[in-house]
């Protein structure tokens, strides 16, 4: 029985409640509810069960082990720093988008049934399309309309793997499945969409750039988190992630290296970090799974931290793009520091995501996984080169110029500040000390690490500063590749080219093949056989009677009358009595001339 | 503020480290590689999984390689990348100017 309110609810009454209100009441009601959701974390104690019945279904709506309570600590406490972030603005859009979006991450993460998980995933969907449409810009409603339908697709595909495990008396639970048969094929596929693998996963870099400063920090935080923890609950160990985990660590490095509007950068480094996760998932051991928890909670800190960093450079400049920024280091000092916080967090010893990110290659480390080590190694590298150096570089030291976007400007409002030095401190806490609180949320606690040893920390500080040296290197020689200024073309290119390609195929083969089918069927069968009932018969009894009438000595005149009466007749159904029986007693010798024949 | 499109005659690449930065750096990356050879020699066991790992500086040669693969990989995909995002462009406005 439940002693506390469900944190979901809390956010999903807050987020019906607060666009209702106007200035300061709707900013002090928006700042309570993700206030009261972390106190109702805290009041919840670990292990909780809280079941209810729907229709037929025993539902479990809460299920609060390790693991959905440490998703479920990192998403409050973002969400109550990402509200205050987005305070200043009060836009009821933007804050009702940012509670709707955290109170259905965590129902989701809280459901110990797929009934439970599929509603709440489906909230996500719309929480995700309020944070775009906060942009209020068309390019925006545009992102949220293919937002909208990619993951409604997604969750189509879910439903069907859902009702067809149900189906199989395969049961309600939210828990592990082999990947055997449709219904966990279709599940497995339907959570592949949030987590944005590679082809479904071309939504996350067309989308995210269009959200609202603070909606990105929202849309950052749950989506893709969420979509790795259900498939940490249902597919552990399942070897088909590690292959898409490695996959996601490394497509989208490239387009990271080239991309010239900075929040798309940090969505295909969001992308590459996902993959850490997946991969973690695939390995499947207990140390995997404590390293995908793990970085579920510090990529959420420091991720956010980046993305409220470059919301703010885009709030007070109006442009994220490479070239347009030069100055801004200058004009936003404190930003720029709280950027360079959530760029140390990627691998940095001391920051949050080197901890969680030597979990996760010690266990493919110690699964002796060759291939996967070096892959992870590679994409930790490359990430921190990427969204690291490369973005704080183009965002904040391009250097001055006299017709710069920035100028002028002041740093970010002290509501942003708050939240981003908020994050960066715990980016640095986690870092300085993962004991304090993420390791002992860990789920599995017989399969701890400790990241801090001096070879472990000597040989990553060589590697970021062999990384570094690098890229100066290349940019002092002026071999960085230069941003594309264009959106560059991902997997999407394919679909997007190949839609209107299938289309003007489609035009050329089967309207023409329509239009022959049209003219031979339409035009042509259709009349005859039109005709043909319509005056068959007709002609038939005319043929019939004419020999009769010429036999029975009747001028060629009359013939010609009778023929026409008959004809009309015929034609309308109308005959004399007599004619009818005449012909009925014709019919009936007929069938009995038949009878007889056919019987000898 | 709604976002612009970029002004092409602006720096689109941060302005040049100077020698200072880049020193620091090699020296940073060459002191730690001695040390990671010290560890080594004076018998610190760093639980190596692979027979790589074993290598003196393996870590900042894999990282050097792995920055030098990346940005030679972008620089041979820019050019039919920009070309297809051109393109993708090019047709979008078209098709705007037709609307």
């Amino acid at each position: 029985m439940p002693e506390a309110l469900h944190p979901s609810l809390v956010y999903l009454l807050g987020a019906a409640l607060v666009p209702l209100l106007q200035g300061r009441a709707r900013q002090a009601a928006a700042l309570l509810v993700p206030a009261l959701g972390l106190l109702a974390y805290y009041a919840i104690p670990v292990g909780a069960v809280w079941t209810a019945r729907l229709l037929e279904f025993d539902l479990v709506v809460l299920r609060a082990d390790p693991f959905a309570m440490l998703v479920l600590h990192i998403f409050a406490v973002v969400s109550l720093l990402g509200t205050v972030y987005v305070l200043g603005r009060n836009d009821p859009l933007e804050l009702a988008g940012g509670l709707l979006y955290a109170g259905s991450a965590i129902g989701a993460v809280l459901a110990g049934d797929f009934v439970t998980l599929f509603l709440f995933w489906e909230m996500l969907t719309l929480g995700a399309v309020l944070c775009l449409l906060a942009r209020r810009r068309p390019a925006a409603g545009r992102a949220a309309m293919r937002y909208l339908l990619v993951h409604l697709l997604g969750g189509v595909v879910l439903l069907a793997g859902i009702a067809v495990h149900l189906g199989s008396g395969g049961g309600l639970a939210f828990d592990r499945m082999p990947l055997q048969g449709a219904a966990a094929w279709l599940v497995f596929l339907g959570f592949g969409f949030n987590a944005a693998w590679p082809v479904l996963g071309a939504w996350l870099p067309d989308t995210y750039p269009e959200a609202s400063a603070g909606g990105l920090v929202f849309m950052a935080t749950f989506t893709t988190k969420t979509a790795v923890y259900a498939l940490a609950r249902v597919f552990p160990g399942e070897p088909a992630l590690v292959v898409i985990g490695c996959a996601m660590v490394l497509l989208p490095l490239v387009h990271a290296a080239l991309e010239s509007d900075l929040r798309r950068v940090l969505a295909y480094c969001l992308v590459n970090q996902v993959g850490f996760m997946v991969a973690g998932v695939g390995l499947g051991t207990g140390l995997a799974l404590n390293g995908v928890a793990a970085h579920i909670y510090c990529h959420v800190l420091y991720n956010a931290l980046l993305l409220m960093a470059l919301g703010a450079v885009l709030d007070r400049v109006g442009s994220v793009r490479a070239g347009d920024l030069a100055g801004t280091g200058r004009a936003m000092p404190l930003t720029a520091l709280f950027y360079l916080f959530g760029a140390a967090s990627i691998s940095t010893p001391f920051f949050c995501g080197f901890v969680s990110k030597s979990m996760l290659a010690a266990a493919a480390a110690k699964g002796h996984h060759g291939a996967v080590s070096l892959v992870l190694l590679f994409g930790a590298f490359a990430v921190f080169l990427l969204a690291g150096l490369r973005v704080a570089c183009l965002a904040f030291f391009s250097g001055e110029g006299g017709s710069s976007k920035a100028a002028g400007t002041s740093d970010a409002p002290l509501g942003q500040l708050l939240a981003m030095g908020a994050t960066a401190f715990l980016c640095l806490f986690v870092g300085v000390l993962p004991g304090a609180f993420l390791l002992p949320m860990l789920p599995d606690q017989t399969a701890l690490y400790d990241a801090y040893t001096l070879g472990h920390v000597s040989d990553q500080f060589a590697g970021l500063a062999a990384a570094a040296l690098v890229y100066w290197l290349a940019l002092r020689r002026g071999w960085l590749p230069a941003p594309v200024q264009g959106r560059l073309p991902g997997i999407d290119w394919l679909y997007r080219r190949g839609g209107p390609l299938f289309l003007r195929l489609a035009d050329r083969s089967l309207n023409p093949l329509n239009a022959a089918v049209s003219r031979l069927v339409v035009g042509g069968l259709v009349p005859a056989l039109s005709r043909f009932l319509e005056a068959g018969g007709p002609r038939l009894a005319c043929l019939f009677m004419g020999p009769l009438w010429r036999i029975l000595g009747h001028e060629a005149p009359r013939r010609a009358a009778e023929r026409d009466a008959l004809f009309r007749r015929a034609k309308s159904g109308t005959f004399p009595i007599g004619l009818t029986a005449l012909l009925a007693v014709v019919l009936l010798g007929l069938l009995t001339a038949f009878y007889y024949v056919g019987g000898k | 503020m709604a976002a612009t499109e970029s002004d092409p005659s602006r720096p689109q690449t941060p302005p040049p480290p100077g020698d200072r930065l880049l020193r620091g750096l090699a020296l940073a990356t060459g002191g730690l590689v001695a040390f990671d050879l010290v560890l080594i020699l004076a018998g610190y066991d760093k639980h190596p999984h692979f027979p790589w790992e074993r290598l003196p500086g393996f870590y900042a040669v894999f990282a050097a390689l792995s920055a030098a693969v990346l940005l030679a990989g972008a620089r041979l995909l820019r050019r039919p990348l920009a070309a297809l995002s051109a393109r993708d462009q090019a047709e979008a406005e078209g098709g705007e100017a037709e609307h």
